[in-house]
């Protein structure tokens, strides 16, 4: 028996889209017509108050610029008022040729029904072949809620793409980077969130001209917020550090101290294992790992860390994996560069000691 | 009020090894109820007070009720087992599709859905939030605390940056952050309880789902390939009983 | 061969659980069996060295070649025979490198000494387990099999010794004897080992070892005893392991529980119910309210300390037990409820647990009754308790005068003006008293306690040292046991098979000039 609802019966030779013939849902792209990428452009307060561009996007937009040579479009999203126009030349700079400004003074503030709404509804009017979002907690709290109202796939926190015509192909880490798997959308748009410091901040490549379109949110679905604190963690995001030295259960508390005048010193960071925040000696944001954050630092010093699979997963972006450790055989071996079997107290303040 | 918390079964991450190629041993690994969900039933089992319930509901295979009845054991009140050969092989959007068919046919209107922020297995986090735009309900992610306040709830979220307290209406969905607990344990007499309750089963027709729905053919991506890489970094062993030698070794790297 | 001279002062050769610091001359790291023998032919004294994890300084030098084999440290084979399955170790592989061994059964490398052993150990669903569980996970095999280790499921499972198949020693004179159980037994209570310079015959002590209760003083003796025995529980007198079978037996699912009681003597006097119900624990484990008190203080400090929810604020006493998950658990639940009410607790004042992390957390609570006291101690002395802040005492009695051994310990303690908690293997009539030491003044007063105590134990039919051995701190209490004579007899098989005094010198009988 053919396919009666349509006439070449090539519906059934389709890849797999998940839709019987003739349910279309209405938000469906077409994937003739789809090309280009959008990426949504997350905003940050830098320390003197003063709004930037998180460094994630340029590196997502560098890597656009890497696959695609600038053959197809690109389009940017961004939440936000007046405080945004300082913003446009740099966008433009690194790549970004429309971009799209949900202008609202209310969306300055992060709401995720309000931001998925709108993203929806600029997907579908550009209809990008991929959408990008960094793997940062909002991100990763955005991304899927789009995916759903768009009826399309979405992959979480990829170290890796690549393209191929218009078919993005998403690598991520699972079980401490020890395997890895490559995942393709089989619907348009193609999402994925990105994690950020995977790809290099690329330097300006553009002219800095381009087109911002302001787009009218029609959304009122805003979140009651009775509160909001800003939380100023001492090292910054670790998630962007170049260098970190990070603490586990091996050290002694007076170590804390030490390690944040390495941090100083080599203007890093310092972020810690699981077992230290279940400790109460640091908080949750300065946690490697699964449960916590994923790194990706030039340098990642790990001090009496044995290297829980899941803390593995968390550093599996690093560059180069230095691990002070006094049993030769843990496990941060299995992604160290360099193990140096010793007292990670001691070590720790000699070398603060010499810098 | 109606606490409906998604759990999953996971195996214990902790004990999975890698060998010299790279490949996971899962012999003699057991399953476990997902630490992460165990987070969300907490924070249910907490809100809960008299005349409330607690429903735990899960996706997964026959030995999936075993996590339920742990859920049951540590005090939920009822506990669903959403399973069907159809259901396998499901990504985030099918999983959420299921799901929420669930909530729309069974849930009767629960006044609060509670997922863990991730799962220790997959670890996408997409799942709360494609429920949610699929009921049509907020979301609150990162949702470290919550209590019953007015008509609804009062929460508070940790973004890492920013912590927010929020009102959430009745029938929002969150996913809850880990907070810091020791895990619960039954006594005796209520293991026994638990162990005497039913666990309901619901399939596909029973949730009214089609065959496109689901499983490997709803899902929404594919994993095209996927393998174990031996890491590229070859371990050195250094000596470091020496601390002044080996601080000199790590600033040379500077 | 690996030799390590100039040793520090700080050197962990040199010391042990005991805390109390030796000194050798020398450390060797033999490689092989023919590096073992070049040492024995080439050393005046030679102290055996594992994981150093004993609590009686058998492992502590007092001069001499410290011999560590920490180069043995691997699972050889695998095989079956009549009896089961069984393991062929190193002895410097650890309970706990063995039991994982077991649970994730990864053959790479290990041989099957019987055709086909592997791949039915691998056949099995639930895997093995080496039952004997000396609550030191990290202590070697070899150190097991010397101290005839035996910990909370000896209840079930008796000590070592039940579980020792075969084992291959280098002895004195440097020859290699490989036994299995069956191979050499004495005639009546003499004995004949062989030699290279050919056999030796010598007379075993005359004592009854007392064998009613879990018992570690002194040789193990009996009438044709087979000479496997003579080596387990020997604390490396007559010969270096080299390598042992150890049975082991397949797992089954168990669950973890605890129940609460009003009192200590609710829990006393439930352990002895206990045997009574029908109701077969793996084993039996006790906290008396000083326990339970100091945990719950260590918790207020630091919530996590113990990764357990709260107690009920009215547990005065709590027993630990586990349980097969069978068909028969309900049933034995319900046996249990009965005699758990009539000694004032219920099945709802209680925890229990079977997953994996779960089980580990009932034994981190139990490990924690000793981290407490480091901690109180700390409290007491101010930021750090360095030196010995605690005095363990290891009698077991038969379990009808347990109650009149638990009075006394309370008599005698208290009349030194000393504090001490109880907690451990209740279910053996062999509890661990706890004497905290604040000062050097108390260390003084609980060796006086502690003799009078082991005298008690004594006299009621018990051993002044259930598991832990005697080493070099528990010579006196031997002595009190079987009086010179015993010494004597215990000596002159030392002079038969080890006439130099090459092997641990100072362990069990002391030093020959005694």
């Amino acid at each position: 028996m053919g396919c009666d609802s349509c006439s070449s019966g090539s519906c059934s030779t389709k890849p797999n889209d998940g839709l019987p013939p003739g349910m279309l849902q209405k938000y469906r792209l077409n994937i003739d017509r789809s090309d280009g990428f959008l990426v949504w452009i997350e905003t940050e307060r830098g320390p003197d108050g003063s709004i930037r561009v998180c460094d994630h996007c340029k590196e997502l937009l560098g890597k656009i610029r890497e696959m695609d040579q600038g053959r197809s479009r690109v389009w940017g999203a961004i939440f936000g008022h007046l405080e945004l126009k300082p913003l446009y030349g740099e966008l433009y700079s690194y790549g970004v040729e429309t971009l799209y400004e949900v202008h609202d003074k209310a969306l300055s503030t992060f709401h995720p029904e309000a931001y998925a709404d709108n993203l929806a509804q600029i997907i579908i009017r550009t209809e990008p072949a991929v959408v990008l979002f960094g793997a940062t907690p909002r991100g990763r709290e955005l991304a899927p809620r789009v995916a759903a109202r768009l009826e399309t796939g979405l992959t979480a926190d990829c170290t890796e793409l690549s393209l191929d015509d218009r078919v993005l192909s998403m690598t991520r880490p699972a079980f401490g980077g020890n395997v890895m798997a490559t995942i393709q959308s089989t619907t348009f748009p193609q999402m994925a969130t990105v994690r950020p410091g995977v790809f290099p901040v690329p330097e300006p490549f553009r002219e800095g001209k381009g087109t911002v379109i302001y787009w009218q949110s029609t959304c009122r679905n805003l979140k009651d917020i009775i509160a909001s604190e800003t939380k100023e963690s001492a090292g910054g995001d670790i998630s962007r550090a170049k260098v970190l030295i990070s603490l586990g259960a091996g050290v002694k508390k007076e170590s804390i101290a030490v390690a944040e005048s390495v941090a100083r010193k080599l203007g890093g960071s310092v972020s810690c294992s699981r077992k230290l925040v279940e400790k109460g000696w640091f908080d949750q944001s300065h946690q490697v790992g699964q449960s916590g954050r994923s790194v990706a630092p030039d340098v990642y010093l790990a001090f009496g860390i044995s290297g829980a699979i899941q803390h593995l997963a968390g550093i599996s972006s690093a560059k180069k994996v230095i691990a002070v450790n006094k049993d030769p055989d843990a496990r941060i071996a299995e992604v160290a560069d360099q193990l140096i079997v010793g007292d990670a107290d001691a070590i720790l303040r000699e070398l603060d000691a010499s810098l | 009020m109606r606490y409906l918390v998604f759990v999953k079964q996971v195996p214990d991450t902790t004990l999975i090894e890698v060998d010299e190629q790279g490949n996971l041993r899962r012999e003699g690994v057991p399953s476990i109820l997902d630490p992460y969900s165990e987070h969300a039933l907490e924070l249910a089992l907490n809100l809960r007070s008299e005349g409330d319930s607690v429903t735990v509901v899960t996706m997964g295979p026959p030995q999936a009720t075993a996590a339920l009845r742990r859920c049951l054991e540590i005090g939920a009140d009822e506990a669903y087992l959403l399973s069907d050969r159809a259901f396998a092989g499901a990504d985030t959007y099918a999983t959420s599709r299921t799901l929420t068919a669930f909530v729309e046919k069974f849930g009767e209107c629960p006044d609060l859905i509670l997922f863990g922020k991730q799962a220790a297995d997959g670890d996408t986090a997409q799942v709360p939030a494609e429920v949610a735009e699929m009921l049509g309900a907020d979301q609150f992610y990162y949702v470290t605390k919550a209590e019953p306040s007015g008509e609804g709830f009062e929460v508070v979220q940790d973004y890492g940056d920013e912590v927010r307290t929020c009102r959430a209406p009745k029938g929002s969905v969150l996913s809850v952050s880990e907070g810091d607990i020791n895990r619960r344990l039954p006594s005796i007499e209520r293991y026994l309880q638990a162990s005497a309750m039913e666990i309901k089963v619901l399939d596909r027709i029973a949730l009214g789902l089609g065959n496109f729905s689901v499983g490997n053919k709803g899902s929404r991506t594919k994993i095209v390939r996927s393998g174990s890489v031996r890491s590229e970094r070859s371990c050195t062993v250094v000596d470091g009983s020496d601390p002044a030698k080996a601080a000199t070794l790590i600033r040379g790297l500077f | 061969m690996i030799r390590l001279t100039d040793l520090p002062e700080d050197s962990p050769y040199t010391i042990d659980e005991c805390k109390i610091r030796g000194r050798a001359d020398e450390v060797l790291i033999p490689v092989s069996e023919a590096e073992v023998i070049e040492a024995v032919k080439g050393c005046a004294s030679i102290t055996i060295s594992g994981m150093r994890t004993g609590m009686c300084g058998g492992s502590v030098p007092y001069g001499g070649t410290v011999l560590s084999m920490e180069r043995f440290d691997r699972i050889l084979g695998v095989g079956k025979d009549a009896r089961g399955f069984f393991v062929r170790v190193q002895p410097y592989v650890t309970v706990r490198q063995l039991n994982d061994f077991l649970r994730k059964r990864v053959f790479d490398g290990i041989s099957d000494i019987t055709e086909g052993a592997a791949e039915e150990m691998k056949s099995h669903p639930e895997g093995f387990f080496y039952p004997v569980d000396p609550t030191e996970l990290n202590g070697s095999l070899g150190g097991n099999i010397a101290a005839n280790a035996s910990g909370p499921r000896t209840y079930k499972y008796g000590p070592t010794r039940n579980w020792v198949r075969r084992i291959r020693a280098v002895l004195s004179d440097g020859s290699v004897l490989d036994i299995a159980r069956g191979d050499i037994r004495a005639k009546g209570r003499t004995m004949e080992i062989p030699f290279s310079d050919g056999p030796r015959r010598f007379d075993l002590p005359t004592y009854q070892f007392n064998t009613e209760v879990k018992n570690t003083a002194g040789l193990f003796v009996e009438d044709d005893m087979d000479a496997v025995d003579l080596f387990v529980g020997s604390e490396g007198v007559f010969g270096i392991i080299t390598e042992a079978d150890l049975y082991v037996i397949p797992a089954y699912p168990l669950i973890s529980s605890i129940v609460f009681l009003p009192n200590d003597g609710d829990a006393y006097a439930l352990s002895r119910d206990f045997a009574g119900s029908g109701v077969t624990p793996e084993f039996l484990e006790f906290f008396d309210s000083g326990s339970l008190d100091l945990i719950r203080s260590s918790r207020r400090d630091d919530p996590r300390f113990t990764e357990m929810p709260d107690k009920p604020d009215n547990a005065g006493s709590a027993l630990f037990f586990d349980l097969p998950m069978d068909a028969s658990l309900k049933e034995n639940f319900g046996r249990l409820e009965h005699v758990i009410e009539k000694h004032g607790g219920s099945l709802r004042d209680s925890w229990c647990g079977y997953e994996l992390r779960d089980r580990q957390r009932f034994f981190a609570f139990r490990h924690a009754v000793p981290q407490s006291i480091f901690d109180y101690v700390a409290r007491l002395k101010g930021s750090s308790a360095p030196g010995i802040n605690k005095m363990g005492t290891d009698m077991s009695v038969p379990l009808e005068h347990l109650d009149e051994m638990m009075a006394a310990y309370d008599k005698v303690i208290t009349r030194y003006g000393l504090e001490y908690v109880i907690f451990g293997h209740i279910g053996n009539g062999h509890p661990h008293v706890e004497i905290i030491l604040k000062d050097m003044d108390d260390f003084e007063k609980a060796k006086k306690a502690y003799m009078e105590l082991a005298a008690k134990a004594v006299e009621l039919g018990g051993s002044p040292s259930a598991e832990h051995g005697i080493g070099k701190m528990k010579v006196d209490y031997v002595r009190m046991m079987y009086g010179d004579g015993g010494m004597e007899q215990m000596r002159a098989v030392k002079r038969a098979m080890d006439p130099g005094y090459l092997f641990n010198p100072g362990n069990v009988f002391g030093g020959e000039a005694e």
